[in-house]
């Protein structure tokens, strides 16, 4: 029985998975299918890779709702990933001198783009007709620059994907030749190879027009050496014929030097986009996101048409408590604004009745807080697709296990969604407990220690938040105030490292202030309900002082508590 | 001093370990013509200081065996490859019988040492000893990012999906960062079999399954390392059974099956060999010195 919720990586899924899985955002497909050169940024898991493959001309293709549509060849999307083999090799680097480095760093990834193309389009009936007439002409003017000799057996697109082929062979086998120390001779570039083939192209009538969008997959696995050789073709002037669309992480961005060691400049050479969503309710972008992604995967792969909603009941006791705790709210908003006062009651409702049921929880002996409905697992998420899939992959599995059948699974028990999330929140903060220094390449001992200590008080800050503050009890994001202080960097350097771990995730919001915009944390929600928090929230954000948050990650000293504390009621934006 | 032409070059590893020292008695009970030992150290970690370097140092000269400590950077592995190669070649003339005890070199640099050791002989012998125990606590941390060994990268084709033969060892961590890191689409766990060490506790094929579960697909297979070809066979049928793949092979497993895992690189020169590095190690990784296996490979 396959697991409707499993989320491995975009790149290994076929066609038709793709196409079964992903939910288009228009917004996206728009930037994607510009001329512009841009940077797509997002946290691993917050589906970079399923974005730009939906926007591949291969899967466009195969698509029956976009296939017809007259910009299919005008705007052809070239999936290239950078978490190749090819891409990690290294033996370039024993090179003496960075010329030679950086020209086979080049050749690979030209090797890389030109397969890429020809992958994309060779095997496309359209296109095969459409080369018919000038499959000979291009082949001799092909041969003659390349110096290859002529295929009569096979097509233009054939022959060139044979001839990359054997070049990605004899190049990989001459610099590994343990009797060789030589510098590869024949080594291809953009302007050697990419550009005249897209030249050649582009003689066919059915490609005169068309704009090839190179989907650069993965960009923080490209060492040093290739990122320079992407960015000189962002800087390149002329992008009649070719964009990059480049997909990366937040965290260890690629540098934005050139190899000629120039720079490339946001809104001069490119544009930036924040794949993250807002994602603050059940009706948010990301709330609504994540009803598609769960509705289209039970339909699609385990044939149950059901809304998330009943497929990942809400236990009915926490249904019915947090009712109760409404009225409550309720009764006081209308004792303290009076009935006809309706935004403030409402209000008063949003920010206490929550806080209320789990105040009461954590000030009383009860048991775990039975964390269940899908609304819950949207907040667990905070906001990233495969921290959503996660907890359900698990509560499918554990069902999947129980069973004495093969009867299918209708939807998953409120109790086996509460020991689910209960052991993957335990799970996180092992992790943290155990050291991040053992899973995270640039984390220290020191830092893995100082990472868990301030987790670890942030989130009794805001358990004291929840019992005690007045107006934002609720409150489980933090800005950082007070930055001139000597620490700032290295306490930066743990948050980064953190998130690196996908603990901590980063959002941009308007401060209150100033009006600018500011950067704020966000802990990965999965955090809280070992701690019996809700993961729900509110928009606001706690200021913290960078001294004190320093003194919870060295000296394990608890976060001061201020119920006056300067916090900004905000919501995040799409484009940071 | 002995003679350069007409004894053994033993390469050995500097450690805290005990059985570092312990290992190069034994290793001097098998090969007692060895005229040289030349000992890798690792210049970022306490192993330049530590006990046993005075220690080899004077068990050497008391039988007139040549030494030469040479100062690596196991982080730098493009510094790491040069300074092997003027080493090896520095010793081309007395290469005719090389020793390595594989017991506390990192696997990468006992990769190296063979990469530019057979450019001068066709056969190596090796050491390795096992510990007597070793730690039930953790054994290494802060691991590096995975890399592939140089000059090993394999052959990749550009149209095939990424496939890992991993060897398992005592930390299920090093698993998923191995499927993190590569986003493969396909992962086959070799898990040592038999109980030494609480192996089975340790290395179990639940834990490593339980890290990758839902994010690749992945089969186990069961290798024996210390087995007479250290699970050779078992691992070029893996190989053969992953031909649609481009193949990253890396050993977390017992120490010897990088033996098995260099000698199948070396009849599947496409496949590649994978390093996951480590900067720290417990100070009580092993205790004491257990059996000792010995062999030669023929390259």
């Amino acid at each position: 029985m396959k697991n409707p919720f499993e989320y491995e990586a975009a790149n290994n899924l076929t066609t038709q998975e793709i196409l079964d899985y992903y939910i288009e955002d228009y917004n996206y497909t728009r930037f994607l299918e510009s001329k512009r050169n841009i940077f797509l940024l997002g946290d691993r898991g917050s589906g970079k890779t399923m974005t730009l493959l939906y926007n591949s001309f291969k899967i466009k293709y195969e698509d029956p709702k976009r296939n017809k549509s007259k910009d299919l060849f005008e705007k052809i999307g070239i999936h290239i990933p950078c978490n190749t083999p090819l891409f990690h090799k290294k033996e370039y680097l024993l090179f003496e001198d960075d010329f030679r480095v950086q020209i086979i760093a080049e050749h690979y990834f030209v090797l890389s783009i030109t397969n890429a193309i020809v992958a994309s389009l060779k095997d496309v009936r359209e296109v095969i007709e459409a080369f018919k007439d000038f499959d000979e002409e291009l082949k001799e003017d092909f041969s003659y620059i390349f110096n290859i000799p002529v295929s009569t057996k096979h097509s233009f697109l054939e022959s060139i994907s044979r001839w990359i082929d054997k070049e990605a062979f004899e190049t990989q086998k001459q610099i590994n030749d343990p009797k060789n120390n030589e510098f590869y001779q024949n080594a291809l570039s953009l302007s050697t190879l990419v550009l005249p083939l897209i030249k050649k192209i582009k003689k066919v009538p059915l490609y005169k027009d068309s704009h090839f969008i190179f989907l650069v997959d993965d960009a923080h696995d490209l060492n040093t050496h290739q990122v320079k050789v992407l960015n000189s073709w962002i800087a390149y002037r002329d992008h009649s014929d070719f964009s990059l669309k480049v997909a990366t992480a937040k965290v260890n961005k690629p540098i934005k030097i050139t190899s000629t060691g120039g720079s490339i400049l946001e809104g001069h050479d490119y544009t930036n986009i924040d794949l993250e969503k807002p994602f603050y309710n059940k009706d948010s972008e990301f709330g609504n996101l994540a009803k598609s992604i769960i509705k289209k995967r039970l339909e699609k792969i385990s044939n149950i048409d059901k809304e998330p909603s009943h497929f990942f009941p809400t236990n009915p006791e926490l249904a019915e408590s947090l009712e109760k705790y409404k009225e409550i709210a309720r009764k006081e908003g209308i004792a303290k604004y009076g009935e006809k006062e309706k935004k403030k009651v409402t209000d008063h409702v949003y920010k206490y009745a929550r806080a209320y049921y789990f105040r009461d929880r954590a000030n009383s002996r009860a048991n775990l807080v039975p964390y269940s409905g899908f609304d819950m697992l949207v907040d667990l998420s905070t906001g990233i697709i495969r921290n959503l899939l996660d907890p359900c992959y698990y509560m499918y599995d554990a069902e999947v296990s129980s069973k004495k059948d093969d009867t299918k699974i209708e939807m998953i028990p409120p109790k086996t969604q509460r020991d689910i999330i209960k052991a993957r929140s335990d799970a996180m903060w092992k992790r943290l407990e155990d050291g991040l220094e053992k899973e995270i390449e640039a984390c220290t001992e020191s830092q893995g220690k100082r990472i868990y200590q301030l987790f670890d008080n942030l989130v009794l800050h805001f358990r004291e938040r929840l019992i005690k503050h007045k107006s934002e009890p609720r409150a489980i994001m933090f800005t950082i105030s007070q930055v001139d202080n000597e620490h700032y960097s290295e306490l930066i350097g743990l948050l980064k490292i953190a998130q690196m771990s996908q603990l901590l995730y980063t959002r941009s919001g308007v401060a209150k202030d100033d009006g600018r915009k500011e950067i704020y944390y966000v802990p990965n929600r999965m955090l809280l309900p070992t701690r019996g928090l809700d993961p729900n929230g509110q928009h606001a954000r706690v200021s913290l002082k960078c001294n004190d948050l320093w003194n919870a990650a060295v000296g394990n000293i608890p976060i001061p508590f201020n119920d006056d504390a300067n916090e900004t009621n905000a919501q995040a934006e799409l484009f940071g | 001093m002995r003679n350069l032409e007409e004894g053994n070059l033993l390469f050995i590893g500097l450690s805290w370990e005990e059985r570092c020292f312990l290992g190069l008695k034994e290793d001097y009970k098998r090969f007692n013509q060895t005229s040289k030992v030349i000992i890798l150290y690792n210049c970022k970690s306490e192993d330049d200081d530590n006990e046993n370097r005075g220690k080899i140092a004077e068990y050497c000269l008391k039988r007139e065996i040549q030494t030469e400590f040479v100062e690596l950077d196991y982080s730098d592995p493009i510094l790491t490859w040069k300074k092997i190669d003027s080493i090896v070649e520095a010793h081309k003339e007395f290469i005719k019988k090389p020793v390595i005890d594989i017991t506390t070199l990192p696997r990468e640099i006992t990769w190296m040492l063979f990469f530019f050791i057979r450019k001068h002989t066709a056969r190596i012998y090796y050491l390795y000893h096992s510990p007597e125990k070793y730690s039930s606590d953790w054994l290494s941390k802060e691991p590096g990012a995975p890399r592939l060994l140089l000059k090993h990268s394999g052959i990749s084709d550009l149209n095939k999906p990424t496939g890992i033969i991993l060897l398992t060892g005592f930390d299920e961590i090093r698993t998923r960062k191995l499927v993190e890191y590569y986003e493969p689409k396909f992962i086959s766990l070799g898990i040592q079999s038999g109980s030494n060490f609480n192996n089975k506790e340790r290395n179990s094929k639940d834990k490593h399954i339980q890290v990758i579960k839902g994010q690749t697909n992945f089969n186990t297979f069961s290798i024996d390392a210390f087995s007479r070809d250290h699970g050779l066979s078992t691992i070029n049928q893996q190989v053969k059974l992953m031909g649609d793949y481009n193949i990253i092979a890396c050993s977390q497993g017992p120490k010897l099956s990088l033996l098995s895992l260099y000698r199948s690189y070396l009849a599947n020169t496409n496949i590649a060999l994978c390093y996951l590095p480590s900067r720290q190690y417990n100070k009580e990784y092993s205790t004491g010195i257990g059996d000792t296996v010995k062999g030669e490979i023929e390259f």
